[in-house]
């Protein structure tokens, strides 16, 4: 039998028809390996922030999407693609004219985002591979009824779950669902809030105890510090789920607050991240001990300027002696420390004028730029 | 094993959450000794239909399509003619699952008919043909050695009527519930957030929770077709047209403003009261003392009133799923039946 995979592919990667073919070709690579993938599939590049437009009430915005959708829909399924697409615009456009209450009608707008992007990859695979099957992630992610940041009802989600990891692997079938969508109680259409997409494949993963779940985007997986900062970043290759946790606690880039929530609960899969060729980074249960140790440096100066080192680590006395060495020698006013038990960082609050030269000195020494 | 073939005539929410719950719950009818096959499937432009049963990957993929649009598929036929389809087919249990209506019961009262009278069991979510013919189909059925299950024609998402149609021996005095649940979700988003009911049916028909027409819902033809259908099954039937209805739509957001300050709400409330000989569909404001007033949302309720004191039921009153799995328990009973 197959092994089931769940793979997200971001928004990042499907723009236009060859994006969409691409990420067909991706997942027909992981079938003839004998991999059967459950793909989660997020809005095309850029549609979001277009919707979020349409919601201030620039009803074109919306009709740019539905054209966006309906040309890749044309171009890759035809004619009766480009109905079922357009088909879909329906709801929300209803739902904008009758003024809706904010919430509500925003989940049910920016979900078309996702919704049309699934059927254009559906029909792409569907051609690569042949076997594919279109879930809706209303009918299987529940949620609660906080409209814009959804949480999973996991008792609620995790039979349906079941039906889908049954279904794929029974008729053996890739099966696409959308990300970032879910629904409550009353089948009302939610989202997850941002990282929604992310969420969806570590909680069919996570709940169908499925091993592996590859996150892919545009960049080669986690990287150390954040590039936009002039350091030569390197790509964190091993994380466990607490780090992950942490790093999207302290708001590291690429990673989501809810995305590892369900692995905290119920542990198991691998996450990795990266692009189509090179899945850099994985994040796992537990790190054996020679991956333990400070990974990634990050600076954030809301709400109190503060450089945070992230890293599970068996001696961690030793780590904050060494941050503080390091800080100090290059005369770093230290403000305050921070290093909670059960907690994988160690965080430094400093005058804002501190920061890049504490992230460079702390990157340099206890990381070490790529190459290095 | 029992292999058992049925036909799925209506394919909208219920219908698709049925093939969905035989798929995924496939299992289950296997524990049992059971093994379903959908041999056709029907909507109102089209059917599909394979004498020896789709594959789960075939249902799977007539799932995908949109409503209206078995039609789509390459094998379908872009026409509906039941005496074909069970030319071909030769189904054991017919699925009736096509909407109600209240002026002639049809198509769901032919169809019932016709399977019935080719030899078919019917398991049917379709109130109206029972409000129009409870008696005659029922005949008809034990006429021919056949069953007609209809369990999630009230209270859809449980086995309400099961419960009720084994209370054999008691005296029923009265019936008093709340039985419609899109009535149920407007009145209290109307209590919730303090809108007119006719903004409420709007916002509801938008998100997919009231029909595109919510007449029948808030107008209390649901609601009467319940009491009908549990008129008859105690034993004392009460003609569908006898009933009093009245409609959400008379009730203003001052008379709901008014009931929230007094701490009450309002219902949409049926019942049957068999001492003072009347059946009605009202608007009541109710107190917290009364266990319906507890009922909100998607949740239905029913007090009934015996010789043997009150029985008070609730339960969700419906959705595609869950109404599916009242209907898949009824196919299973039937199919039980046969092994
Ligand atoms: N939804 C619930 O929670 C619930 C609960 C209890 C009972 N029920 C009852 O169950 C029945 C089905 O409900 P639903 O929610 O599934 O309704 P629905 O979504 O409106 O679906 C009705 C289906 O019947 C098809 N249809 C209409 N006319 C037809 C015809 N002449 N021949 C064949 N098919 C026809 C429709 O075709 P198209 O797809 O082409 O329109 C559609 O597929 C209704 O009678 C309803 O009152 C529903």
């Amino acid at each position: 039998m197959r092994a089931l995979v769940v793979v997200k592919i971001g928004g990042s990667n499907l723009s236009n028809i060859d994006s969409y073919v691409r990420a067909a070709g991706y997942v027909r690579q992981l079938y003839e390996a004998g991999l059967l993938p459950i793909v989660v599939v997020s809005a095309a590049k850029g549609v979001t922030d277009k919707l979020l437009v349409a919601l201030q009430g620039d009803r074109n915005a919306f009709y740019e999407v539905v054209e966006l959708y309906s040309e890749l829909a044309r171009g890759i399924g035809g004619e009766k693609l480009e109905h079922e697409v357009r088909g879909l615009a329906e709801v929300p456009l209803k739902a904008m004219k009758a003024g809706l209450e904010r919430p509500v009608l925003g989940d049910i707008v920016l979900s078309y985002g996702e919704k049309a992007s699934k059927l254009v990859l559906s029909s792409a695979i569907e051609t690569e591979v042949g076997r594919v099957v279109r879930v809706d992630a209303e009918e299987v992610i529940k949620t609660g009824s906080n409209h814009g940041d959804a949480s999973i009802i996991y008792e609620k989600t995790e039979p349906r779950v079941e039906w889908l990891v049954k279904t794929a692997s029974e008729n053996n079938v890739v099966i696409v669902i959308e990300g970032f969508i879910g629904s409550d109680e009353k089948g009302v259409t939610t989202t997850l809030g941002r990282g929604g997409s992310d969420l969806t494949a570590t909680a069919i993963a996570a709940l169908g105890g499925i091993g592996e779940v590859r996150l892919i985007t545009n960049v080669k997986g986690v990287y150390s510090v954040d590039p936009d900062l002039g350091i030569k970043p390197r790509v964190v290759k091993c994380l466990s789920y607490r780090e992950a946790d942490e790093a999207a606690r302290h708001g590291v880039k690429r990673f989501n607050a809810k995305t590892f929530e369900p692995l905290l609960f119920f542990p198991g899969p691998v996450v990795r991240i990266g692009d189509y060729e090179h899945l850099g980074s994985s994040v796992m249960r537990e790190l054996g001990e020679g991956d333990k140790g400070p990974k990634i440096v990050h600076a954030s100066l809301s709400p109190y300027p503060r450089v945070v080192v992230i890293g599970e680590d068996g001696s961690r006395l030793r780590t904050i002696r060494r941050v503080v060495e390091v800080l100090e020698s290059e005369d770093v006013e230290i403000q305050g420390l921070e290093a909670g038990v059960g907690r994988q960082s160690v965080v430094v609050y400093m005058p804002k004028d501190y920061i890049p030269r504490a992230v460079r000195l702390l990157h340099k020494h206890l990381i070490g730029e790529a190459g290095s | 094993m029992a292999e058992l073939k049925i036909v799925v005539v209506g394919f909208g929410n219920v219908g698709r959450g049925l093939v969905k719950t035989l798929l995924f719950k496939s299992d289950r009818l296997t524990r049992y000794g059971v093994n379903i096959n959908v041999v056709g499937i029907v909507d109102s432009k089209g059917m599909v239909y394979k004498p020896e049963g789709f594959r789960p990957v075939e249902l799977l993929k007539i799932l995908e399509t949109p409503r209206s649009g078995l039609g789509s598929l390459e094998a379908a036929k872009r026409y509906v003619d039941l005496k074909e389809l069970y030319e071909k087919t030769k189904p054991d249990i017919h699925v009736e699952l096509t909407p109600a209506n209240y002026e002639t019961g049809e198509p769901g009262l032919s169809n019932i008919r016709f399977a019935l009278n080719e030899g078919a069991h019917v398991a049917t979510a379709n109130k109206s043909p029972l409000v129009f013919d409870f008696k005659g189909l029922t005949e008809l059925a034990r006429s021919r050695g056949l069953v007609l299950k209809y369990t999630a024609t009230v209270m859809g998402a449980s086995s309400f009527l099961s419960l009720l149609k084994h209370m054999k021996l008691q005296d029923v005095y009265s019936v008093r519930g709340i039985l419609n649940t899109t009535s149920n979700i407007v009145l209290s988003l109307a209590h919730e957030k303090l809108v007119e009911v006719e903004r409420a049916v709007e916002e509801a028909i938008v998100l997919g929770i009231a029909e595109r027409d919510p007449s029948i819902d808030i107008d209390g033809y649901d609601a009467a077709a319940k009491l009908t259908i549990i008129s008859n099954v105690i034993g004392k039937p009460v003609d569908f047209k006898s009933i009093e209805r009245v409609s959400l739509r008379g009730l203003s957001l001052r008379e709901v403003v008014m009931a929230i300050k007094e701490g009450k709400a309002w219902k949409q409330v049926s019942s049957i009261d068999y001492r003072s000989q009347k059946a009605r569909v009202a608007l009541e404001k109710v107190e917290p003392g009364d266990l319906l007033y507890h009922v909100r949302g998607a949740m239905n309720g029913v007090v009934i009133e015996t010789d043997t004191g009150s029985y008070f039921f609730m339960g969700k009153g419906g959705g595609g799923v869950e109404t599916a799995h009242t209907v898949a328990n009824d196919v299973l009973a039937i199919a039980l039946r046969e092994v």
